[in-house]
């Protein structure tokens, strides 16, 4: 008879969810299943809302990312009022979710995912961890630790606060930048980038310490998506969807991301609070596709500055130019990194970043608006419904978590059926399943707009659904 | 917010209006809502509370730095949540 291991909860990644891992009668793994375990209901909660409150309100969904809401959130208002943001203005917004997948990035990277690359994926638990980093190989964790500040400390300078700052509003931005801030972040860079290459120098030497995870975890076909500009090269703030198969053709190109509900569907497991996003030609649940750095990577031509491009051009040299295994994530995100960084600089360097219209005023000129923008995790999708009186009627939340949540079942039944042996739950197991999840860099509460910190919970049920194993952290 | 609203709705709207292929409120493996959401204080007692959507960083130090010394940061004076 089969049965089912859960790993409940999952931990350094950010929310609440469980693992189950079935067995069939054989004793083979015959289902893997990443359950997301909370919610808050910001779709409903909003409604009744004025529309102008709704960038600082929605920015609660989140206390890791809540630049990329406000910056979704105020497009959507943007498409309402039917106005463009002054170009400072829209620049400096630019500015702040480059900042802030910095920030994001480090916080994955260095304090969640370097203490199982460094240490070892089966180090002992009570040191793999930043502190162990620390101890280790303290330059590594002291530029993730400078990283981190160097994008909060950007956002801090424009919005006034690193979490929740009111700063981005409908129509652009709600105070211009001074001066003597843009020479303070322009100050900083120097050594954000130095750090930022230090450790994709010590990423790309330690690649090879890391082949047998790098071909598990997680490397199947799917299709990726990611915004692009005009001319192909990464977008984050604005820009047109693409979205292309493991073989990279395209199976769609540059189309206007506000008719994102033509192309993506969203579905329901009535075991999860997290909807899967598929692809809408492809039907569902075939139609998986992966969001984030590694698929922003993959489905541009190029990053857009000199170096960021160069290590693009080295990561496609060592993994292809498409690497299906999610373990590149990571190496994704440092490019990303550099690339953020240079564009921050050339962003301030223009002389008009200090350009005091920065906000475009107007009243309700439009009962609907969709803004989307690339959030350090993926693309991210707001869309309002509001009436004449700028109440706000409806919304509908794509999040980037949601479009890899057929993925990350994937990774977890893949690493799954590599490393269950028996009916007993195993350290090197737990670990990879894991491992295998924190690639994605989960942000449980942004997907299911809910709160909370994620421990891990496993369970190995049987045949029958009987409870075999159990583990939590 | 959400306790005019109501569990059900906030589900509904999530999980049967918004969604495209088997729209249902997840009910298996997962928590169910509470009739209405509560402050942490009316669950567990808590000794003090730090104001703020975060809190600012000064203030958890300093809130720390307080406790370490055996004093029961006097918080409380300066915020005061739910009822």
């Amino acid at each position: 008879m089969g049965r089912d291991i859960t790993i409940d909860p999952v931990t350094r990644i950010e929310g609440h969810s469980k693992i189950t891992i079935h067995l069939d009668e054989a004793g083979e793994v015959a289902d893997a299943r990443f359950h997301v375990t909370q919610f808050r209901g910001f779709e409903r909660i909003c409604q009744g809302r004025p529309v102008h409150e709704m960038p600082s309100l929605m920015a609660r969904i989140c206390g890791i990312c809540p630049v990329s809401h406000l910056i979704a959130s105020s497009k959507a208002c943007d498409e309402i009022l039917a106005v463009q943001p002054p170009p400072t203005g829209a620049a400096l917004r630019r500015i702040m979710n480059l900042a802030q997948i910095v920030q994001s990035h480090a916080l994955s990277f260095f304090h969640l995912s370097s203490p199982d690359l460094l240490l070892g994926f089966d180090a002992e638990v009570s040191t793999r961890n930043l502190f162990g980093v620390l101890r280790e190989r303290p330059q590594l964790a002291r530029d993730g630790v400078d990283l981190r500040r160097f994008g909060q400390q950007i956002i801090e300078r424009l919005g006034g606060k690193r979490i929740h700052p009111a700063w981005v509003v409908p129509g652009g931005v709600s105070e211009p930048l001074a001066a003597e801030k843009r020479d303070a972040i322009l100050a900083a860079v120097p050594e954000a980038r130095a750090a930022t290459e230090r450790t994709l120098g010590w990423y790309t030497s330690s690649l090879a310490r890391w082949e047998e995870e790098a071909s598990r975890f997680a490397d199947f076909p799917s299709a990726f998506m990611g915004l692009v500009d005009h001319d192909g090269t990464v977008e984050y703030s604005d820009g047109l969807l693409r979205v292309i198969d493991s073989d990279g053709d395209l199976l769609a190109d540059r189309i206007d991301p506000t008719r994102y509900s033509e192309y993506l569907g969203e579905a329901v497991e009535p075991w999860s609070y997290l909807k899967s996003a598929y692809w809408s030609d492809l039907g569902y649940p075939q139609g998986i596709y992966r969001v984030g750095p590694l698929a922003r990577l993959n489905v541009a031509d190029r990053m857009g500055t000199p170096r960021a491009d160069e290590a693009l051009e080295e990561f496609r040299e060592r993994l292809g130019w498409i690497p299906t295994s999610s373990f590149h994530y990571h190496h994704a995100r440092l490019i990303e990194v550099l690339s953020a960084i240079e564009r921050i600089e050339a962003l301030l360097s223009d002389p008009g970043i200090l350009d005091t219209r920065v906000r475009s005023q107007a009243g309700i000129n439009r009962n609907e608006g969709v803004g989307v923008a690339e959030a350090p995790r993926g693309t991210l999708i707001h869309h309002y419904w509001v009436g004449d009186d700028g109440i706000v009627q409806w919304a509908n939340l794509v999040i980037a978590t949601g479009h890899n949540n057929l993925a990350m079942n994937r990774a977890v039944l893949q690493a799954a059926r590599r490393y269950v042996d028996g009916d007993r739950l195993q350290e090197p197991m737990l670990n990879r399943v894991e491992a295998a999840i924190r690639c994605y860099d989960p942000c449980l509460s942004c997907s299911t707009h809910a709160i909370g910190q994620m421990p891990l919970h496993v369970q190995l049920l049987g045949a029958g659904g009987e409870i075999l194993d159990e583990l939590r952290r | 917010m959400r306790n005019p609203i109501g569990p059900l709705p906030l589900l509904e709207r999530a999980y049967i209006q918004n969604a495209t292929v088997s729209p249902q409120v997840p009910s298996e493996a997962v928590p169910g809502l509470l009739p209405r959401s509560l402050p942490v204080h009316k669950v567990v007692a808590v000794d003090v509370f730090l104001p703020g959507c975060p809190p600012p960083a000064g203030l958890i130090y300093d809130c720390l730095d307080q406790l370490l010394q055996g004093r029961i940061p006097g918080t409380a004076r300066i915020a005061r949540f739910g009822g």
